[in-house]
């Protein structure tokens, strides 16, 4: 079985303002101070980030026969698929530290940290699936969309199994606390399958169930 | 003989890796390996033999992951006991094999980036450290550890529970630095200091990779140096997954390290008995070089540690002696006050940061503590720890995650006995004061006395005069005009002829003077003249930064000058600039026609321009007009606009920061008159248990505050019971609680339900991402809000109702 889980460490550039915007509640045209918090706060996180990415490669059959009564999401998601690509990634604990020391500073610069976190962990995770992606092709094979534990009815709780499998803690610094929340925060658990005749898809708000939520694209 | 005495005269070999071959022994996926010392003991000792027949000293029990989160006690004992008995079953000679208790990483961070207490974590090992003494181990062997604070709860666990030899191990990185930061000289500094027998790097990397830490730590070492790398990285070959050095190559790099002069060798993951056999073989003729003592004066933090080979500032802010606005804040609990202090010290050029609450009327042991752990958390200096109080000192020094800087001992029987014991089982370096029984000698000469009467003490406790700076004590030379000259004597004399380290609280020189910073500018100069080692200043101050500066310029310590020029081109000016430019001239031309200053400054969101213009209104308006007329019309005018999504969140926390930057000044201006400001009901606000996200309720508590309720912020992963006391205590009226995660909502349902019965007079709101109306109903919970500025507008219905 080729369960051997690989690290990865990435140096990745270019901020995507628009997202961390998005991500801080801010929607519409932006005023020059908001400009220069935002600014600030790329500035002082420049080298807080480590991009760091743990994983390891599933036969599909092996996932769906732990997951057997994990809701119907699993099962559609793999459907189809041949091997899942299991991932834990981590932009590591620096930007933790400057949001903790933002709060006792400025709340907006907090805000905007935070902002940014979310914009990094989700820009590693695009980076890491479509370098998957590429791979896969090469293979003659396709990824599909990634998804988490606690998309759609595929428990949270199923965090613990990935982190078993996984063992983030000694390979990316990653851990779970008993409330199944991960730290550092700015940290994503994700499968990705991949098939023949995967869709190659970037990542679906309509998995979430949540109504009139401000962040939805 | 023990493995130790052996260590002083040898090399050391170690086993490689168990994991691997225990996965291609069968077993399966996600099954913990611990158990198989019970269900598969002699495919354990045939591994564990195998690494002995291959030329392994140590080899390590499989106990890496055997502690009280994954087993239950009963079993845990079983799976120690086996484990130990299986690898001495595995020993092939008696004489130059041991056996090692392994301790890995818990797979917990602690608090308060994750959720598992410092004391939790000693305990924790401590459990498993009684079984491996129990059970016969002959050494402990920490190792794969990625953070500096879990290793020292592990080493804590280890000395407090037994007298076995500690070896400790890391896992570094490319960027050569453990997973939450810390480089190898912080580790050595700290690991020094808490008194292991060994350390060093494995796992993570190969061998190749590994070079550029192995030779960091054995250039700053004094401990022998344990490498134990994996079998280079892995990678998949033809569906296989292989690593990619091999034995021979393996071997190669390990002859290498132990000509640099690594002295306890071994594998990691990926390597097997045939790497160990190969690595003693090729490392077999290489004579072990001695381990010298590199007699370093350091101190670290988390990150980092620094050395005193120049001078270094230690802020002395963080001290409520002479500050009112601090005291008040401590007597508060107001930390906010402190964190800004640390970060703008930081920010102004401190290496260190001096950290002391005495103050009468609180509880110092647990303020000590707490502001340590809040410090530290928010700034990666140093800290040196500054208390009279031993209790207090032992508390601090505990959960200070680095080697401290410990303020102070002195000349008297008694501190010495107290103190000197702390430094030395907690690892830190000491500030001596020259003052005994009899008080501050007059002389240079007497005052040398006492430095040497604590060096000798001190090195009873095996504690180096590296680790010690004595403070010869600056007095004020507006009383004895010879005071500057006899601490200037005994400061040279204390460094140049006994070879110690020097401090001195630079300031105390001109008490009583005008014009201050005349006086102690030039006695700084005098002082790192004649060897100060650690300067207890204002690092804000330009004018001791001028000073500091340019000795370092001027005696080699600032290559190209870079540091120097730096605050030439850049800090200079800019402070030249603030001192000449009147405040209150940008506020005026941004004024608006029908609005005054502070309530434009506000409703924009201009922090410096609000304090300005509200420093300029309190010489016309009293303060509670100010609030009542300016400050909460404009908060209330940015708050609608959000409501009415004219404006977004980072909108509205900007005009709560300017608002509150508005606040502070009022708060001084009251204070210097002796009053305090009127506060509306106390609001008790947490983030439940088991959840860390606090950002949501930390925007509540802003807007809260600048409302005027008097919030008593509990934190993140609040118990419910912590939740009631503290609502009790102070008779709130009202409680706010946040939750993100859905495995959250259980702890808020039962604070709820903890409140409605202990106290049943306080309103409780609720909200965050998972909640919703329907939840909060089913609950109980008295009101849900969407967002900040809905608790706002309930929490002042709710007073409202109260004053009725």
């Amino acid at each position: 079985m080729l369960n051997k889980i690989f690290t990865k460490t990435y140096a990745l550039t270019g901020v995507d303002k628009k997202e961390v915007l998005r991500y801080a509640g801010y929607r519409g045209e932006t005023s020059s101070a908001i400009d220069d918090v935002l600014a600030a706060c790329i500035q002082r996180s420049e080298n807080a980030f480590s991009y760091r990415v743990c994983y390891a490669v599933f036969p599909v059959e092996t996932l769906l026969c732990r997951w057997q009564d994990s809701g119907n999401l699993i099962k559609t998601r793999l459907q189809g698929a041949e091997y899942a690509v299991v991932f834990a990634a981590t932009v590591g604990l620096d930007i933790d530290r400057l949001i903790l020391a933002e709060e006792s500073v400025s709340p907006t610069r907090a805000l905007f940290m935070q902002a940014l976190g979310a914009e990094r962990i989700e820009r590693l995770c695009d980076v890491f699936c479509e370098e998957m992606q590429n791979g896969a092709k090469r293979a003659g094979y396709c990824a599909g969309a990634r998804f988490s534990a606690g998309y759609g009815d595929f428990p949270l709780e199923k965090q613990r199994d990935i982190f078993a499998w996984l063992r983030p803690e000694t390979h990316i610094g990653l851990t779970l606390n008993d409330g199944l929340l991960m730290s550092p925060t700015k940290s994503v658990t994700a499968i990705l399958p991949i098939g023949k005749n995967e869709k190659n898809a970037a990542h679906f708000c309509a998995d979430c169930t949540k109504e009139n939520c401000q962040f939805k694209r | 003989m023990n493995v130790k005495e052996y260590l002083q005269q040898n090399t050391v070999y170690m086993d490689g890796g168990t994991g691997t071959l225990l996965q291609s022994a069968g077993l399966p996926l996600g099954e913990l390996p611990e158990r198989w010392n019970v269900t598969h003991a002699e495919e354990l000792i045939k591994i564990h033999r195998a690494y002995f027949e291959a030329g392994s000293n140590i080899v390590c029990a499989n106990t890496f992951g055997a502690n009280v989160l994954k087993f239950s006690n009963t079993e845990l004992e079983e799976i120690i006991r086996a484990a130990l008995a299986n690898a001495r079953a595995a020993k092939t000679d008696d004489e130059k094999q041991w056996v090692a208790l392994d301790i890995g990483p818990l797979g917990k961070l602690l608090k308060p980036y994750g959720d598992f207490a410092f004391e939790e974590a000693v305990a924790t090992f401590a459990t498993t450290v009684k079984l491996g003494v129990k059970y016969g181990a002959d050494l402990i062997f920490i190792e794969t550890m990625g953070d500096a604070y879990e290793t020292k709860a592990a080493v804590l666990a280890a000395k407090e529970n037994s007298d076995l030899p500690i070896f400790v191990s890391c896992a570094y990185g490319n960027d050569e630095k453990l997973m939450t930061g810390a480089s190898p000289e912080a580790m050595v500094a700290m690991l020094e200091g808490l008194g292991v027998d060994a350390l060093g790097a494995n796992c993570s990397l190969g061998p190749k990779q590994l070079q550029g830490v192995v030779e960091r730590l054995l250039k700053v070492s004094s401990l022998p140096v344990i490498v134990k790398p994996n079998a280079g990285l892995p990678r998949v070959e033809k569906g296989n997954t292989v690593y990619d050095c091999s034995a021979e190559e393996f071997a190669t790099h390990m002859a290498e390290f132990a000509r640099m002069g690594a002295r306890v060798l071994g594998g990691c993951c990926g390597t097997t008995p045939q790497y160990i056999q190969k690595t003693v073989s090729g490392a077999m003729s290489i004579a072990p070089r001695s381990i010298t003592e590199k007699k370093i004066s350091w101190v670290s933090s988390y990150t980092h540690a620094v050395t005193f080979d120049k001078p270094l500032i230690i802020g002395e802010r963080i001290n409520p002696t002479g500050k009112k606005r601090f005291k008040q804040a401590l007597l508060d609990g107001d930390k906010e006050y402190a964190l800004n202090e640390a970060i703008t010290q930081r920010d102004n050029g401190a290496h260190i940061l001096d950290v002391n609450v005495g103050l009468p009327g609180i509880d110092e042991k647990a303020t000590l503590t707490s502001y340590v752990e809040s410090i530290q958390a928010v700034v990666d200096l140093p800290l040196q720890i500054d208390t009279s109080s031993v209790e207090a000192l032992e508390s601090a020094l505990r959960v200070y995650n680095g080697k401290p800087l410990i303020n102070s001992v002195n000349g008297k029987q008694e501190s010495m006995d107290a103190v000197l014991p702390l430094v030395k089982k907690y690892g830190g370096a000491v500030v001596a004061l020259t003052l005994d029984e009899n008080g501050i000698p007059e002389t240079w000469e007497g005052r040398v006395a006492i430095a040497e009467k604590i060096i000798t003490e001190a090195a009873k406790y095996g504690i180096a005069k590296k680790d010690i700076f004595i403070d010869t004590l600056t007095t004020s030379i507006a009383t004895d005009k010879t005071a500057a000259e006899t601490t200037l004597k005994a400061l040279r004399y204390c460094k140049q002829t006994l070879g110690v380290n020097t401090t001195l609280g630079v300031s105390n020189v001109s008490f009583g003077l005008p014009s201050r910073e005349t006086i102690n500018a030039t006695f700084f100069a005098c002082a790192l003249q004649n060897g100060l080692s650690g300067a207890i200043i204002n690092p804000s101050s330009i004018e001791m930064q001028k000073i500091y500066t340019a000795f370092c310029a001027l005696n080699g310590h600032d290559t190209g000058c870079a540091e120097y020029i730096r605050f030439a081109t850049e800090r200079l000016p800019a402070a030249v600039t603030a001192t000449l430019s009147p405040s209150n001239v940008t506020v005026a031309t941004q004024e608006s026609a029908d609005s005054s200053a502070l309530y434009a400054a506000i409703t924009d969101g201009r922090k410096e321009a609000a304090q300005s213009a509200c420093g300029e209104m309190l010489l016309q308006k009293s303060p509670l007009s100010i609030v009542n007329e300016e400050i909460v019309p404009a908060l209330d005018c940015i708050g609608k606009a959000y409501e009415e999504k004219r404006a977004y969140l980072p909108q509205l926390l900007m005009s709560a920061e300017a608002a509150k930057s508005a606040f502070e000044k009022i708060r001084l201006h009251l204070l210097e008159k002796g009053e305090r400001q009127e506060k509306k009901c106390k609001f008790v606000i947490a983030t439940v248990r088991g959840d860390i996200h606090d950002i949501g309720k930390n925007i509540v508590k802003t807007l809260l505050e600048n409302y005027g309720f008097d919030t008593i912020d509990l934190g993140r992963d609040v118990p419910p019971q912590t939740v009631v006391d503290e609502v009790v205590k102070h008779h709130a009226p009202l409680v706010g609680l946040s939750a993100l995660m859905t495995t959250t909502l259980p702890s808020m349902e039962e604070t709820v339900r903890l409140l409605k019965e202990k106290a049943p007079w306080c309103k409780i709101v609720v909200g965050g991402a998972v909640l919703n109306q329907d939840y909060a109903d089913k609950i109980s919970a008295d009101y849900y809000a969407k967002d900040g500025m809905e608790t706002v507008r309930f929490a002042e219905r709710v007073f409202a109702i109260m004053q009725k």
